[in-house]
């Protein structure tokens, strides 16, 4: 290894930056979510036309997070943003059930991406303060999670408006980066 | 960067040495800052501004909460600064009137503010039947009364709703969202028609519903961050109503889909760059102190 590339790896590993791709269907909490990871305040949320990004630094890492509208409409869209993403994270709306057929049906498209072949998922069972929310226990055997063997997954119960759950997900993410940037470069 | 410091630098100084400025012009001219306002400026949002600018930084606290409180008693108020700063209405016949003019204007600002909160704040809720039948009436005025198969379904997706339930759109904006739709597509229903159905645009167009309510958030914000009180204070010299803050609404829907249009947009992926780039362009609009929001659509149908 030249000096050059030593200095450039030194450098890197500094402050790496990544790329996190938020999906999920329409009104699933994808706003709320990636306000949540920037601490900004979620009570006044709008659907997503088009795709919001920001930008949280987060225990040496900058995460560059891309939320993108989850409308019908949208979801063909979704396909420009798959390159080069480390971890995607699927949110899902635990209290909508009517829903779930719809939402295991894109995840299931997602997980056969060429793009996203091998990217870590991390699943938000989200909007676990609703009284009538599915588990995550009993969406992962909906989802038949279990079946997913060609890369690292994770669901994680949460609740983007009281935050809870929402940083252990994102640890878990970041460990998963970590731990594959390495391999990578 | 340096120009910013400087630009900051520069107005730290200008509040630190503001009384001395003052108390030297004063001395000069023998007028009081407010008194002065009062024959220099026109009527208008620049006099009302700096009036309001000149109570706020005063160090009588009497005078910074009258710009501060909804429940500021106008007459008493007029007394109070009349009498304080010594003027005489024989002499300074003017400034009575304008005072009051523009006490008024920046209270009734305040109130606007409160109540357009207190319309955000309530959630849409399917068991209230005024917003069910807001929402309804949404449909037969936007469809031109096209059958709707069951409250639930994807027809929603044609006004430009996400999905088959409109109830989840509204989310942050809440009934002020339903609201301002409904007063567009009530009070200017060719002009909400013709947009719609351009909207339709399979490539350069967009989600009719959904944009209007993002369109709410932008007015609601410029109202919270005081940018409307340009519009507001020429507008109108007295209380601004409810009605009066959707006419804005109107204004920047419809200004925004020219915007839009005259972007050329690739797709709707390109919506946040294009909003933000509107909004920038509405917020140095409204740093202009003649600027009023209002359409010729909207001198029309007066």
């Amino acid at each position: 290894m030249g000096l050059l590339a030593l200095l450039r790896k030194l450098k890197s590993s500094g402050d790496r930056e990544l790329r996190i791709l938020l999906l999920g269907l329409d009104n699933a909490g994808k706003t709320t979510l990636l306000k949540s990871f920037a601490s900004e305040d979620i009570s006044h949320i709008t659907p997503t036309q088009g795709f919001n990004i920001k930008s949280v630094q987060s225990s040496g890492f900058k995460l560059n997070v891309w939320d993108i509208g989850g409308q019908r409409k949208i979801r063909p869209y979704w396909k420009n943003y798959f390159e080069n993403t480390d971890v995607l994270i699927y949110v899902i709306d635990s209290s909508d059930k009517k829903r779930l057929e719809e939402t295991g049906e894109e995840l299931n498209e997602l997980l056969e991406e060429q793009k996203l072949h091998g990217v870590p998922l991390l699943i938000y069972a989200n909007k676990q303060d609703l009284p009538n929310r599915s588990v995550a226990a009993e969406i992962t055997d909906y989802l038949n999670l279990v079946n997913v063997k060609d890369r690292k997954w994770q669901i994680q119960a949460c609740s983007a408006l009281t935050g809870e759950g929402v940083k252990d997900g994102l640890e878990w993410a970041m460990k998963q980066m970590s731990s594959s940037k390495g391999k990578k470069k | 960067m340096f120009p910013a410091i400087w630009a900051s630098l520069l107005a730290s100084l200008y509040i630190y040495l503001r009384p001395m400025f003052k108390w030297i012009i004063r001395r000069v001219t023998g007028k009081c800052e407010l008194l002065r306002i009062s024959y220099q400026y026109p009527n208008g949002a620049a006099r009302t501004k700096y009036i309001e600018y000149s109570l706020k930084h005063s160090n009588k606290r009497e005078f910074k909460r009258l710009v501060k409180e909804t429940d500021t008693n106008v007459e008493a108020a007029v007394v109070l600064v009349m009498k304080t700063k010594a003027i005489l209405p024989e002499i300074h016949a003017n400034f009575e009137p304008i005072l009051r003019q523009s006490l008024i204007q920046i209270n009734s600002y305040i109130r606007l503010q409160h109540s357009i909160e207190d319309l955000r704040l309530i959630k849409y809720d399917c068991d209230n039947t005024d917003h069910e039948e807001k929402l309804m009436k949404l449909w037969n005025i936007l469809t031109d009364g096209e059958e709707l198969t069951s409250r639930k379904c994807s027809q929603w997706t044609q006004l430009g709703f996400q999905g088959e339930d409109p109830k989840t759109d509204f989310r942050g904006m809440g009934q002020l969202g339903l609201d301002q739709l409904l007063y567009f597509a009530t009070k200017y229903t060719k002009v909400a028609r013709s947009m719609l159905s351009k909207s339709h645009n399979q490539y350069h167009g967009y989600s009719f519903a959904i944009v209007g309510i993002n369109m709410t958030d932008l007015v609601y914000h410029l109202l919270v961050k005081g940018n409307l009180r340009t519009h507001f204070y020429n507008m109108k010299t007295s209380r601004p109503t409810i009605e009066d803050f959707h006419e804005a609404y109107c204004y920047v829907f419809w200004d925004f889909d020219t915007f839009w249009y005259s972007e050329k947009p690739k797709d709707i992926m390109e919506f946040g760059r294009i909003r933000e780039k509107y909004r920038k362009k509405l917020v140095s609009r409204l740093k202009e102190k003649s600027t009023v929001l209002e359409g010729e659509f909207q001198q029309e149908s007066q």
